[in-house]
C-alpha cells in the first residue's frame, strides 16, 4: 500500500499535502523524499516546498492556472509518482548525509525560566528534566519558524508540556524549548509559546549574509548539559 | 533622494513578498498593504513591484536632496510641505530640492507608503527587495533612521515615455482607499477547521474582535471584551502564511506579513489575499469581523482587485499621456 495523503487548499497560492499523524523519522525521509521528486519535477508554477513532521506545504505562483487547478494536477502528479514505484522501493528511504550536531546548554535559572515550572507541572525533579532532554538524539522535522530553528521530534513523554496560553513577545537568541511533543531551539530573538528551559551559544548559521541554517532537516541533535563544566 | 530627518516608528522599504525562502524559515515579507503600494508606483506609471517606503502612522519628516516626483497612496498620515502644500493619498507631487516634507499621524488608517520616479534604491535578498526586519536584510536592511539617505535606483532608467509634469493636477478617487475603513474581513476555511466545535466557530464569527497594542507586522492579536477561553488542541507545528488566523487560548492571532513560518496553533481559517490590505491599515483598538467565504470566491474578489489596479494603472497611463 502506498501512503494515504489528503491534499488541501491553505491559500490562493499554497497547497498542504498531509500524511498520516503518524510520527517517525523513517516516513519523515519519505516525505523528504516527495520534496526531492517535486523539486525535480519541474512542476508548473512550482515555488518551493516546506516539510513539516507530517505534512508539506507547497507554494505556486499564482499567474497562470488557479490554485484548484494546481491542486488536481498536485493530486494525479502524487499518483503516478506512488504508482511508478514499488511500494517495497528502497528509493523511498532518502540517502542524505545525516549529520549529527551537538548543543551544549546552560539549563534552568535565568537561560530557562519554565524549567522550574515545567518539572512541578510534569512532578519530576529539574534534574531529571535535564537527564531525559538530555538523553535522546532527536531527529530535525524541519527548519522553520525563524531562520534556523529546528523543530526536534523524539522528546521524552514526561516533559510533553502545552505551550504557554499567551506566547510571550520576545524569546531571547539560542533560548531552547518545549512546545508540546515537540523540543527546538530559538536560533534569533523571537515572539514564542514554547516552555523555556535552558540557553546555547551554538552557531545555528553558515553565515549572517545568507542565514543558511547549519543544521537540515533530516540531521540528528543532542543536547548536552553543560552545567557542571 | 531623501534624508531622513524624523523617521518615525517601524518606517522600512518594502516591495513584493520572499516565498522562495519560506523553507529556510524566512518570513514572506513584502509590503503590508499591497494595494496601496502598488499604487504608489502605478502612479508614477512604472512598475508596480519597486521598493517604497511604508510608514507606520507616527510623526516622519524628510528633507529632499534632489528634485523628486513622489506619490503618496495608503493612510494614516498628513502630509503636508514647507510650501503648505498638502497631499492627499493617491497624488503625485513634485518637489525641489532642500523642500521639507512632513506628515502626523490621522485616526483613519494605520499604513502609508511613499513612491518616488525610479522606486527607492532597495538591498536584494533571497529573491526579493523588501525589508526583512528580523534578520536586518533586504530593503533597507532594518528600519529606516534618522540621517538615512534614501536613494532612486537609478539603475532602473525610465521604462515608459511619459513622465510626470511638474504641475499635475490630478489624484486618485478618495474611493481608491476606502477599503480602509472596512471592518469586515474574509477568510477561507482551511483543513484544521473542523478541529474546531460549531459553538466556537460561531463566537469567532459573531465577536466584534478588537486589535490589540501587541500587533505589528509580524501578527495582529485580537481581544474581545467577554472572552471565554478556546479549546486550543496541541498540533504539530507545520507552514504558516501571512493571514493564516491561529486560534491561542487566549483567542485568535491574525498572522502577517513578517509572521513566523510554522505554528501549532490550531487555524481556523486563512483570510484571503485581497483583505490582508485591510488588515495593514488596522491600529489597535480598531474593531474587526470575519465572514468564511470559499476558496472559488476567494479566488473571483482576487482577481477582480487585479484588473481593479490594472484599469487604474492603464488610467494614469492614459492622463500621464494627455498632459504631453
Amino acid at each position: 500500500m502506498h501512503p494515504k495523503t489528503t491534499i488541501s487548499i491553505l491559500s490562493e497560492y499554497a497547497i498542504s499535502i498531509a500524511w498520516e499523524e503518524t510520527i517517525s523519522a523513517q516516513k519523515h525521509q519519505h516525505i523528504l523524499w516527495v520534496k526531492e521528486m517535486l523539486e525535480k519535477a519541474n512542476f508548473p508554477q512550482f515555488i518551493v516546498a516546506i516539510p513539516s513532521y507530517h505534512k508539506m506545504s507547497v507554494l505556486f505562483e499564482e499567474d497562470v492556472a488557479s490554485i484548484l487547478d494546481v491542486k488536481e494536477r498536485l493530486e494525479k502528479w502524487l499518483n503516478e509518482l506512488y504508482r511508478n514505484i514499488p511500494t517495497n522501493n528502497t528509493t523511498l528511504q532518502q540517502t542524505v548525509n545525516q549529520q549529527i550536531w551537538e548543543i551544549p546548554v546552560h539549563y534552568g535559572g535565568v537561560n530557562g525560566p519554565d524549567l522550574t515550572p515545567l518539572a512541578a507541572k510534569n512532578r519530576i525533579p529539574e534534574t531529571e528534566v535535564i537527564r531525559l532532554h538530555t538523553q535522546t538524539t532527536y531527529y530535525v522535522y524541519m527548519i522553520g519558524f525563524t531562520a534556523g530553528f529546528p523543530f526536534l521530534g523524539g522528546l521524552n513523554e514526561q516533559l510533553y508540556t502545552p505551550r504557554k496560553a499567551s506566547p510571550r513577545l520576545k524569546v531571547a537568541a539560542g533560548s531552547v524549548g518545549i512546545g508540546g511533543e515537540q523540543t527546538g531551539v530559538y536560533p534569533l530573538e523571537a515572539p514564542g509559546g514554547w516552555q523555556l528551559i535552558g540557553k546555547t551559544d551554538f552557531q545555528f548559521f553558515k553565515d549572517l549574509e545568507s542565514f543558511d541554517s547549519v543544521i537540515k532537516a533530516g540531521d540528528l541533535v543532542q543536547f548536552k548539559s553543560i552545567e557542571n563544566q | 533622494m531623501l534624508e531622513i530627518v524624523k523617521a518615525g516608528l517601524n518606517t522600512s522599504l518594502q516591495s513584493s513578498p520572499r516565498k522562495k525562502a519560506l523553507d529556510k524559515g524566512i518570513s514572506m515579507g513584502g509590503a503590508a498593504d499591497f494595494v496601496a503600494a502598488k499604487l504608489a508606483n502605478l502612479l508614477l506609471d512604472q512598475p508596480e513591484d519597486l521598493a517604497v517606503l511604508e510608514i507606520v502612522s507616527s510623526p516622519f519628516e524628510a528633507t529632499l536632496v534632489q528634485n523628486s516626483f513622489i506619490a503618496f497612496a495608503g493612510a494614516g498620515m498628513q502630509w503636508e510641505d514647507d510650501q503648505n502644500r498638502v497631499f492627499r493619498a493617491g497624488s503625485v507631487a513634485f518637489f525641489n530640492k532642500e523642500s521639507r516634507l512632513t506628515a502626523k499621524p490621522t485616526k483613519e488608517g494605520f499604513r502609508a507608503y511613499l513612491g518616488i520616479k525610479s522606486g527607492f534604491k532597495s538591498a536584494f535578498f533571497e529573491g526579493s527587495f523588501s525589508t526583512d526586519l528580523r534578520l536586518n536584510k533586504g530593503g533597507s536592511e532594518g528600519l529606516v533612521k534618522k540621517g538615512d539617505l534614501l536613494m532612486p535606483n537609478n539603475s532602473i532608467q525610465s521604462a515608459h515615455l511619459n513622465s510626470p509634469k511638474l504641475d499635475m493636477n490630478w489624484h486618485l478617487s478618495h474611493e481608491v482607499f476606502s477599503y480602509v475603513k472596512l471592518n469586515e474581513v474574509r477568510l477561507i476555511p482551511t483543513f484544521e477547521h473542523q478541529l474546531f466545535s460549531a459553538s466556537e466557530i460561531d463566537r469567532f464569527k459573531q465577536t466584534d474582535w478588537q486589535v490589540s497594542s501587541q500587533s505589528n507586522r509580524m501578527g495582529i492579536r485580537l481581544v474581545a471584551d467577554k472572552s471565554e477561553p478556546f479549546q486550543s488542541q496541541k498540533l504539530y507545528s507545520s507552514t504558516v502564511l501571512p493571514g493564516t488566523v491561529q486560534i491561542t487560548p487566549n483567542g485568535p492571532i491574525i498572522l502577517m506579513q513578517d509572521a513566523q513560518t510554522a505554528g501549532g496553533y490550531p487555524r481556523i481559517g486563512q483570510v484571503i489575499e485581497a483583505d490582508l490590505p485591510i488588515l495593514a491599515q488596522k491600529n489597535a483598538t480598531a474593531f474587526i469581523r470575519f465572514n468564511f467565504i470559499t476558496i472559488e470566491e476567494a479566488i473571483a474578489i482576487k482577481k477582480d482587485q487585479k484588473s481593479i489596479l490594472a484599469n487604474m494603472s492603464q488610467a494614469i497611463r492614459w492622463k500621464y499621456a494627455d498632459e504631453i
